[in-house]
């Protein structure tokens, strides 16, 4: 009798090594007397790592699981390794936070996992219910690491909001995904609610379909902070811990976008099919609206805000408007979906990238960081890597040239231009320059205007920081900077990881 | 079709039952009422789950949210200070009562237009589940269903691990 011994399923490994990280810090906490930020993030580090290489390694593009609930396309496969690695910048962002103020590090950083976990299955997921639950899982977590600060009331109505307006956008994603489910004759996979909006089998399932598009697009709507829906950004951002600030401005915004493509490319225009076009033309001039409304609003808004997280928070709703116009080209369908994908790619890397820098420069400032724009004055003197890591980051993100964050402009409205989306991109070009001013004004006090004069001591001394933190700084900014004169290796590097 | 037109009005009878009162859920200002209410809407639920033939979710319905959850509610109000709650929670629309009934008027109006059409295509003639049987649901959940499933009880943990997190600061 021969044993056969259990088959490795590498499809699974990702999620299942994401877990067992989590696991391992949440059960280790109880062994372990003392807190210890550090080891709790070097374990997360080690969960997030194995998991990309797991990915590189044993999973071929195109590969599927769990009865096709699951499949890495190329978008989605390369997505996750973005977000693992945003959640590596954010891991080692979070260690200073934690450990200053005491925060429950185990905790946290299990949180903190498991949220990337949805996010990682909320991007690779072609299966409705498992949508939904990884969009909850990042919520859930999110409502968590938002008040983890004992005490702190902003921190406290940040999550509250957070909270009650998440619940409430779930509602009208769970009812749309539950339309969706009726369109397709009772099946949960995009696949068949493709196959019945192509061909709906009557016209009460088209009904169905059409409904259950527009709710779930305002489900994402909520997440990805886009115009009518973003009124909780700018409070939960300032009042949340700075790293978890930076995770729902940049992963669950990425995450999000991946997903939108993922669930909205059933509608994509394949053929000349009149139905079909028909379909379309409602919910490309919905996205229309979303792209130009997020650019005008929140670099409007941008640049009114007196503190930093406030100025990020609209900053990333401005970025959310540039991203919808690469999920409206990727709908219509005139460009090549690999082409707009690859696009969508690239922006999404340098915006992690540079997001990360900023918010980990602020995270690294501690409560100075997280207030005034003007309480950045003379930090370049005080500590000028980190004012120059915060320029480059600031750069990127308005989009300067010799940047990441002006590759993923480029190709991303080069796409645009391309599907004759004019308006649009002048819009976007406009608003980009409008931002350099309230990016700007950041470097600006950095390095033309003195501290005030009262503060002295610690208040002027250097910035210390943990080996992590700069590590994690050092990477986004190199990474930014090299993307941004090399772009051709980010290409490549998509390409062959 | 005789059976049909009986199967209509049930829907329509629970339907409205349930959005009343969970319309009254959201506009109680007694907590207690409030939850008495959503334990009304939760059975009118399990009634709809009954109509289309699905027995396990109104079981599930019944025994999970009107039994277990509600119960836990209901503690936790009372242990609590129910005054202090009542004094607390306020009402946005001060004059609720025609509010109340012009919603009401509006959704069960949609739902008697739209019950036909739900329940012709969809109860009479497409999902005619030929047994229930318990085994069919675990195997499902275990095989087609095994993604959600675990992200479901990862899920939960996350809810766990937050709750504690939350609660031992107090």
């Amino acid at each position: 009798m021969t044993v056969s011994w259990p088959t490795i399923e590498w499809t699974w490994a990702p999620l299942v090594l994401l877990s067992l990280a989590a696991g391992v810090i949440i059960a280790g906490d109880l062994f372990v007397r003392a807190t210890r930020p550090a080891l709790w993030m070097q374990l997360g580090l080690l969960g997030l790592l194995a998991a990309g290489a797991a990915v590189v390694l044993q999973i071929p593009p195109n590969a599927s699981a769990f009865n096709q609930a699951v499949q890495y396309d190329g978008f989605g496969r390369s997505g996750v390794l973005v977000l693992l690695a945003g959640g590596c910048l954010i891991a080692l962002i979070s260690q200073r936070p934690v450990g200053r103020e005491e925060l429950p590090a185990a905790e946290y950083f299990a949180l903190l996992l498991l949220a990337v976990l949805g996010l990682v299955v909320l991007s690779i997921s072609f299966e409705l219910m498992a949508i939904f639950l990884s969009v909850e899982m990042v919520s859930v977590g999110v409502y968590v690491l938002a008040g983890v600060r004992r005490g702190d009331t902003r921190g406290s109505e940040a999550a509250m909001k957070y909270f009650v307006l998440a619940a409430f956008s779930a509602g009208f994603l769970v009812l749309g995904l539950a339309f969706l489910y009726g369109g397709a004759e009772g099946s949960t996979l995009l696949g068949r609610i493709a196959l019945a909006a192509h061909r709906p089998a009557t016209p009460f399932s088209l009904g169905c379909i059409l409904a259950g598009y527009a709710l779930t697009l305002a489900g994402f709507a909520f997440k990805l902070t886009l115009v009518p829906f973003h009124l909780y950004a700018a409070d939960v951002f300032d009042g949340a811990p700075t790293p978890v600030a930076a995770f729902l401005a940049v992963l669950s915004k990425a995450a999000g976008v991946i997903a939108l493509i993922h669930i909205l490319s059933p509608l994509r225009v394949v053929d000349n099919d009149a139905l079909q076009s028909a379909l379309m033309q409602d919910f490309t001039g919905l996205l229309w609206i979303f792209a130009a409304l997020g650019i005008v609003v929140g670099n409007a808004a941008a640049l009114v805000q007196r503190r930093i997280k406030r100025m990020l928070a609209y900053s990333t709703i401005a970025h959310s408007g540039y991203l919808l116009i690469g999920v409206l080209v990727f709908l219509e369908g005139s460009v090549r979906g690999a082409e707009v994908e690859t696009a969508i790619l690239v922006y999404l890397t340098a915006y992690v990238l540079m997001n990360a820098g900023a918010f980990g420069v602020a995270a690294a400032l501690g409560p100075a960081g997280e207030g005034e724009i003007e309480d950045y004055a003379g930090l370049a003197r005080r500590s000028p890597a980190l004012a120059l890591a915060m320029t480059i980051a600031l750069l990127s993100l308005t989009g300067i040239p010799a940047t990441a964050g002006f590759v993923g402009k480029l190709t991303l409205f080069a796409r645009a231009v391309e599907a004759d989306h004019i308006a649009l991109v002048v819009l976007a070009v406009l608003g980009s320059a409008v931002s350099a001013y309230y990016y700007l004004r950041v470097v600006v006090y950095m390095y033309m205007r003195d501290s005030a004069p009262e503060t002295s001591g610690a208040e002027a001394d250097p910035v210390p920081l943990e080996f992590g933190h700069k590590i994690g700084l050092i990477f986004s900014t190199a990474a930014t900077v090299f993307f941004g004169i090399f772009p051709q290796t980010l290409l490549f590097l998509l390409k062959i990881l | 079709m005789r059976l049909l037109s009986l199967q209509y009005a049930f829907y329509a009878f629970l339907a409205t039952l349930a959005i009343l009162s969970a319309a009254y859920v959201a506009f109680s200002r007694k907590t207690v009422y409030a939850v008495l209410a959503l334990v009304v809407a939760m059975l009118s639920l399990a009634g709809i789950f009954l109509l289309i033939q699905s027995p396990f979710a109104a079981l599930i319905q019944v025994f999970v949210y009107a039994g277990a959850i509600l119960v836990l509610f209901l503690y936790v109000i009372m242990l609590l200070n129910p005054r202090q709650a009542d004094v607390t929670i306020r009402s946005v629309f001060e004059n609720r009562g025609p509010f109340l009934a012009a919603a009401g008027v509006f959704v069960a109006g949609f739902f008697f237009l739209t019950a036909k059409w739900l329940l012709t295509v969809y109860t009479v003639e497409r999902f005619q589940f030929e047994e229930f049987s318990l085994i069919e649901v675990a195997s499902r959940l275990l095989t087609d269903y095994l993604l959600p499933f675990e992200l479901t009880s990862i899920l939960l943990l996350m809810a766990i691990i937050g709750a504690v997190l939350i609660a031992k600061r107090n």
